[in-house]
């Protein structure tokens, strides 16, 4: 018996060994140079990538809420698209438009052909547009009212506009797929409700949708006679080439196991967080840095005149007692930069980077404004989820200044419904939001209008939508109302999150602002099928 | 038999009732509206009024609660408004993973919950029994959650013994990649009913050796081994097997962790799901659904008690 035990426990100590000290083989974790890769060695291959969520759905037009744009982009194309300059480019369609924007004439490219092989008609194109008008919230605000009349005639639909509105344009462009061309047929079938059979799965793009397992798996395969628009810029709209043999999707929330599988090899692509980050090398996994924006941020409420945090010394005394890096670090285990700046180039203003209350914790700037506010020594009340770490420091930093505080913990979705009405009895509120190749005036209205009343900031948006993106006269605007936005401190940006992406070395990933597919091609494509 | 049959079938019906009402109430004290999910963080308060009242949430709640009961009895038990499919449809094959891995799960509790609570009720207060009782607790105290990502770490990832996630079909891949799938979640599960099985069995097993007719074959002169293993054990099988048809149950409603943990796209993790995006629709029925079977299974949990041992009488 004695013998036994002890054989067993040897075998268990020795099982133990060898379970935490084996490794798969690692590499050097550099990236794969594959500039110097020829066009033609560049097919072929497949490509897994994991993403925690996704919405479960086929349709392009439905996507609002639960974001899926890991896929759509690479099966469904807008008529137009832009690049990385903000300029609108062709996609489906050709295009032109008037000086003052207020006319689109639309005509289909040549070649252009459904994945069931069937050309694409202009009809066609009107046909999904009115319908994602129809459906797509930002396309019922910002398209379906400002257009006067849609006239077909000879292949060319002509759209005139009741008056320019960058919006108008810029939603029907958009990277997310909001009014991707679909068959009139597919439009007719299902009306307003989503497109929910793979059969019906029809678009324009580099891949079609081969294989769908619920929840879990979109399996692309590369569609043969895709005819790219051919241009030298960058950007989403860039000229697609469907390099991959095949692009599987998979569906994956669980952190432990989507990471295991990642540093298996049987992603890709996949994320990585905490001290995970920091085994990505020993793994061989190469890191993609984020380009877009995805910022930490504390929202005041300043729409209910009866809270403290009405007033803007006291929001100014918060935001300058809180210490960002401190905040940040609690925020997230991935990597960070301190970074005010809520838009990408051409709008990265500075000016968010310059406000005194600006990143250090400054008890003394903070008491300044204190003593020049009107509190009375009212409990300010934060919103956080459950278990928030950024919770923690606000309310240490706020105790030290001298606060009444309060956190009140919420899961995620009673939150929304409780800062959607502002007479509710809070404060502050921690939260995150996404810029994406996007114009201020496309900024999610969290920021923008949940819990900043101001008359001066509406017009400054309003002005915006009325000039074109990127031009001079559109960072003029977004200057003053960065300025405004600092000096009215309503929303305070803390930090953007940077890598949070990791890669195969062999990748050559496509990444210009959003993770795509296309064009993203192996080194050695035969070693990956 | 019929008699019994149709009473406790008839019994059932009130349940069922409470159960639709609870589930009803439930769903609508969650905090927070499914419209912010649906429509988006950009969905403004007139667009999220809109679809609430298009989903009837205006309504009094009495008329709601009869509407709910008139689609649950004519068949209409919605859509999902995560991806507007039946609910029905979302639920197809997702049976199938969440059925094998309770099935799975609960012969890995018997094989190794049954044994180790006959040796230890025949090695009592032994150091075996002790040992075995500790093992045991051991997977009673370790939560789930933790077990299930370890032996991702190490069967896993480390040794390479399992898939590190997921799970393959049987229509696609046959039986036997399905249970090596399932094969760790089963064996996290398991272990973690092994304690109750076992302390079960041990005791079954020390009331069957407590008896007359056990001291009386001993008397006899009947080896221990056979006293044991042939005259007591087939008294305490019979009782075993009812406690592990209910176990069944058990582990088809504690299959939500092992679901998420191994992303296996199951009735369990669709639950989940539903719950955290406010799909009331989904959510009320796998609630409803889950209801129904757990009751289907008592049912016959006693019609197998009956069948075990006839001198057992429901006072009917």
């Amino acid at each position: 018996m004695k013998k036994v035990l002890a054989l067993t426990l040897a075998l268990v100590l020795l099982l133990g060994l060898v379970a935490c000290g084996a490794k798969p083989g690692t590499t050097t974790g550099e990236g794969a140079n594959g500039a110097d890769i020829p066009e033609e060695a560049r097919y072929g291959g497949v490509l897994n990538k994991q993403y925690g969520s996704c919405a479960d759905t086929f349709d392009p037009h439905y996507t609002t809420g639960w974001v899926s744009y890991a896929w759509t982009n690479n099966v469904y194309e807008n008529p137009i698209a832009r690049d990385d300059q903000g300029n609108f480019v062709p996609c489906v369609c050709d295009f032109e438009l008037n000086e003052d924007m207020t006319v689109l004439k639309l005509w289909v490219r040549e070649g252009v052909t459904f994945h069931n092989g069937d050309p694409v008609e202009i009809e066609d194109v009107v046909a999904s547009i009115e319908r994602s008008a129809s459906m797509v919230s930002n396309m019922k605000k910002y398209w379906a009212p400002y257009v006067a009349s849609v006239t077909v005639e000879d292949g060319v639909a002509t759209y005139t506009f009741t008056e320019f509105n960058i919006n108008t344009l810029l939603y029907v462009a958009h990277w997310a797929t909001w009014a991707a061309v679909l068959p009139q047929e597919v439009c007719e079938k299902y009306g307003a409700d989503p497109i929910n059979q793979l059969e019906d799965a029809i678009g324009t793009g580099p891949y079609y949708v081969a294989e769908y397992q619920t929840n879990s798996l979109y399996r692309l395969n590369r569609y043969d006679a895709y005819v790219a628009v051919e241009g030298d810029w960058g950007g989403y709209g860039q000229t697609k080439k469907a390099y991959m043999d095949q692009i599987n999707i998979w569906i994956n929330q669980d952190a432990t196991s989507s990471v295991m599988a990642l540093f298996n090899g049987d992603y890709d692509i996949g994320s990585l967080s905490g001290e995970y980050v920091t085994m990505a090398a020993d793994y061989g996994l190469v890191g993609i840095k984020n380009p877009q924006k995805n910022m930490m941020a504390m929202a005041f409420n300043t729409l209910n005149p009866n809270r403290p945090t009405s007033d803007v010394n006291v929001r100014k005394a918060i935001a300058a007692a809180i210490d960002y890096d401190s905040m940040a670090q609690a925020w997230t285990e991935e990597a960070y930069e301190i970074d005010a700046r809520p838009m990408m180039a051409p709008y990265d203003d500075d000016v968010f980077n310059t406000a005194d209350y600006q990143g250090a914790a400054n008890l003394e700037l903070a008491k300044e404004y204190l003593a020049k506010s009107n509190y009375n020594g009212e409990e300010i009340v934060l919103l956080a989820g459950p278990g928030s770490g950024p919770a923690i420091i606000w309310d240490a930093n706020l105790k030290a200044l001298g606060l009444n505080v309060k956190i009140e913990y919420m899961e995620g979705t009673t939150r929304k419904a409780y800062y959607g009405d502002n007479s509710n009895p809070y404060d502050c509120v921690t939260f995150e939001y996404e810029v994406k190749d996007s114009v201020p005036c496309q900024l999610s209205s969290t920021p923008r209008e949940k819990f900043w009343g101001s008359e001066l900031k509406d017009k400054l948006f309003a002005d915006m939508t009325k000039v074109p993106a990127a031009s001079e006269e559109s960072i003029a605007i977004w200057h003053e109302l960065a300025q405004h936005w600092v000096d009215d401190c309503s929303v305070v940006n803390f930090a953007t999150f940077t890598t949070s992406r990791f890669h195969h070395p062999d990748l050559v990933p496509n990444y210009p602002g959003l993770e795509f597919d296309y064009n993203a091609y192996w080194v050695n494509p035969a070693e990956h099928q | 038999m019929a008699k019994f049959l149709f009473k406790r079938i008839l019994s059932a019906i009130p349940t069922m009732l409470i159960v639709l009402t609870l589930v009803f109430i439930l769903v609508r004290l969650l905090p927070g509206s499914a419209a912010y999910d649906v429509l988006g963080d950009d969905a403004t308060p007139e667009q999220i009024e809109a679809w609430e009242e298009e989903q009837g949430f205006n309504d009094p709640i009495y008329i709601q609660y009869v509407r709910y009961l008139k689609d649950i009895v004519t068949g209409n038990w919605g859509t999902s408004y995560f991806n507007g499919r039946g609910v029905f449809e979302n639920m197809g094959n997702r049976y199938e993973p969440t059925i094998l891995l309770a099935l799975f799960s609960t012969v890995i509790t018997v094989l190794i919950g049954v044994p180790i609570g006959i040796v230890s009720a025949t090695h009592r207060n032994s150091f075996l029994d002790y040992a075995l009782t500790t093992f045991t607790l051991l997977f009673l105290i370790i939560p789930g959650f933790w077990l299930a990502a370890m032996m991702v770490y190490v069967l896993g990832f480390q040794l390479q013994l399992f898939p590190v996630q997921g799970y393959k079909y049987m229509a696609d891949a046959g039986i036997f990649q399905s249970l090596y799938h399932l094969a760790m979640p089963a064996l996290a599960m398991g272990m973690m009913h092994v304690a109750s099985t076992a302390r079960n069995t041990r005791s079954a097993m020390l009331d069957v050796l407590n008896e007359d007719y056990i001291r009386t074959a001993r008397a006899k002169g009947l080896s221990k081994s056979k006293v044991q293993y042939k005259h007591a054990l087939k008294n305490v099988i019979s009782l075993v097997a009812t406690l592990i048809f209910g176990s069944v149950a058990q582990m088809l409603g504690g299959s939500t962790i092992m679901e998420k943990v191994f992303n296996i796209e199951g009735i369990g993790k669709l639950a989940y799901d539903s719950l955290m995006r406010r799909d009331y629709p989904q959510e009320q029925t796998i609630v409803l659904m889950m209801s129904f079977i757990f009751i289907a299974m008592n049912i016959l949990l006693d019609i197998i008690y009956k069948l075990v041992d006839p001198r057992v009488d429901f006072g009917d």
